[in-house]
């Protein structure tokens, strides 16, 4: 009986959907780890090309005791924040005004479009010319990228919105500001949250970049630095710290969407960096 | 409503009042040339440079990477999307870290490859293979589960083999997703010519825009940025322009 017992748990351990799917993804995770961990044991491979956890661990506490782990965090932040912050309330204003009305949106939509298509990665260099080397250059970069996206989400949020509705509301006697507190921002808003969830990681992306091109600190600095020096592990520290940064930032705007109830899967869009 | 002439006039103005406004502006004085240089000293020195070789060298190379990356990214990540579009339980498993990579800032690996396989062509195909390749991957499954099941179930009970079922079915609802992620991916193939190019190399537009502005030389970056921007226009909406002639019949399809 109870031999039975254990074949069926077991039969249930193996068969059972979620916990064949989770085990695998722990077993999977745990497997890449040690395989990062014991690559150079396992087939004679020179750790300084992927680096190993162990080191980078150690590389973690080293720069935490010179106190340059935080700062650098923080210079990174700071100016994906504040590109991100400036390149969201253009790029709705922005947004809004095109999609405003139908003359409006025929005559300005191609230029959304072409900014779209344009790599404005590109204009970084400019930017140097154009800012300097310091914090303005790498919030730039952030900026550049985030003003597109958001005046293009919002854009085709503000194309969503029903025109039957906006009349009514005006037949009814609705004044300009109720109709955008009570029809254009509930319509729009699932398409904001869906462009700021990507311009989260286009902001980090741009700061990173900027940073690679002239810094004195930053994940970005960490890892072009650690390129010039053959530093691989503090290359992949850096890494590992960006993505922690994305996963957390995504894990959290998932979180902030089901609690607002804000449909996230609903609209996406393509968009260029 | 306004008609398509009317339309296409304003849009015409809005661009020559930019333009002209700059040119004009930059000439009076109003406007810093080294800050903005004047479209038609851009134009003229980019013709200039067209008739010399060595500019054409780094359109070239730009174009190569991109279209080598985009083709070998596509490739690869349709090929592993249908592998693990047919065994649902590795997918399942994988999916977390295959966002997970798709999370990372890609363009943040060019050092690293620029490490492992130096500063030639080949780091820059392979930073944009990793940019399109899990793109392409992601559509892939997603196209894949979106195959109507009815649909093969019918025509299976109808008497078709499973080669008419891959190539009557499978396939046609398929290639609209392909062909939104081969869209997203053309622009990111060239961003990620434009990083691997500035972050270290000797040839490429990249490069060249950011070797200008090392100089100082204004002109040249928009230069650069002018032949750039084209290069990208042109790929951009010729595979929008691919997509609509071929799939005008099915509706937009976005992840």
């Amino acid at each position: 009986m109870a031999l039975s017992g254990i074949a069926s748990a077991l039969r249930r351990i193996v068969v059972d959907d979620t916990t064949a799917i989770i085990g695998g993804r722990i077993l999977l995770g745990v497997a890449l780890l040690l395989l990062w961990q014991f690559y150079p044991e396992l087939f004679g491979a020179n750790p300084f090309w992927l680096s190993r956890p162990s080191l980078v661990f150690a590389k973690a506490l080293e720069l935490h005791r010179e106190g340059i782990l935080l700062s650098n965090l923080g210079v990174t932040a700071a100016e994906t924040l504040i590109g991100l912050a400036a390149g969201c309330v253009i790029g709705v204003v922005i947004g809004i005004a095109v999609g405003i009305s139908r003359p409006v949106r025929e005559i300005f939509e191609p230029f959304l479009l072409v900014a779209n298509a344009f790599p404005k990665i590109a204009m970084a260099p400019l930017f140097m010319v154009w800012f300097g080397i310091g914090f303005l250059l790498k919030v730039a970069v952030a900026f550049s990228l985030v003003v597109v996206v958001m005046a293009l989400s919002t854009y085709s949020g503000m194309r969503t919105i029903r025109p039957e509705l906006v009349n009514s509301a005006r037949t009814m006697g609705a004044s300009g500001s109720q109709i955008f507190c009570k029809i254009v921002m509930p319509s729009i808003m699932p398409w904001l949250f869906a462009g700021l969830r990507v311009s989260l990681t286009f902001a980090l992306i741009g700061a990173v970049l900027g940073e690679f091109i002239a810094a004195q600190s930053g994940l970005g600095y960490m890892i072009d630095g650690g390129m010039a020096n053959f530093d691989s592990e503090l290359i992949f520290l850096a890494l590992v710290l960006l993505l922690m940064i994305v996963l957390i930032a995504n894990a959290l705007m998932s979180w902030v969407g089901r609690r607002y109830g804000i449909d996230e899967d609903s609209p996406t869009l393509a968009y260029n960096s | 409503m306004m008609n398509r002439g009317t339309i296409i006039s304003i849009q015409l103005l809005i661009v020559i009042g930019f333009f002209g406004g700059w040119e004009f502006g930059a000439k009076v004085g109003m406007i810093n040339p080294a800050w903005f240089s004047p479209p038609v000293e851009v134009l003229m020195r980019l013709a200039h440079e067209t008739r010399q070789g060595t500019f054409l060298t780094h359109v070239w190379a730009t174009t190569i990477e991109t279209l080598a990356g985009f083709v070998l990214g596509v490739i690869g990540g349709v090929a592993l999307g249908i592998a693990l579009g047919m065994t649902r339980r590795v997918r399942q498993i994988l999916m977390p870290y295959l966002l997970a990579i798709y999370g990372i800032p890609r363009p943040a690996l060019a050092p690293v490859f620029v490490l492992w396989f130096g500063i030639g062509l080949f780091s820059k195909i392979v930073l944009i293979v990793s940019l399109v390749y899990f793109l392409l991957l992601i559509y892939m499954i997603v196209g894949i589960r979106a195959i109507n099941p009815a649909l093969v179930s019918l025509a299976r009970t109808s008497g078709a083999n499973q080669q008419q079922i891959v190539s009557k079915i499978m396939i046609p609802s398929v290639m609209p997703y392909i062909f939104a992620g081969m869209k997203l991916g053309i622009g990111m193939a060239i961003v990620g010519a434009v990083v691997g190019e500035i972050i270290a190399s000797r040839f490429g537009l990249g490069y060249y825009i950011y070797q200008a502005a090392q100089r100082g030389d204004t002109q040249g970056v928009y230069v650069g940025l002018t032949a750039l921007g084209v290069m990208s226009l042109v790929l951009v909406f010729g595979m929008e322009w691919l997509d609509r002639r071929l799939f005008h019949w099915r509706q937009e399809v976005a992840l």
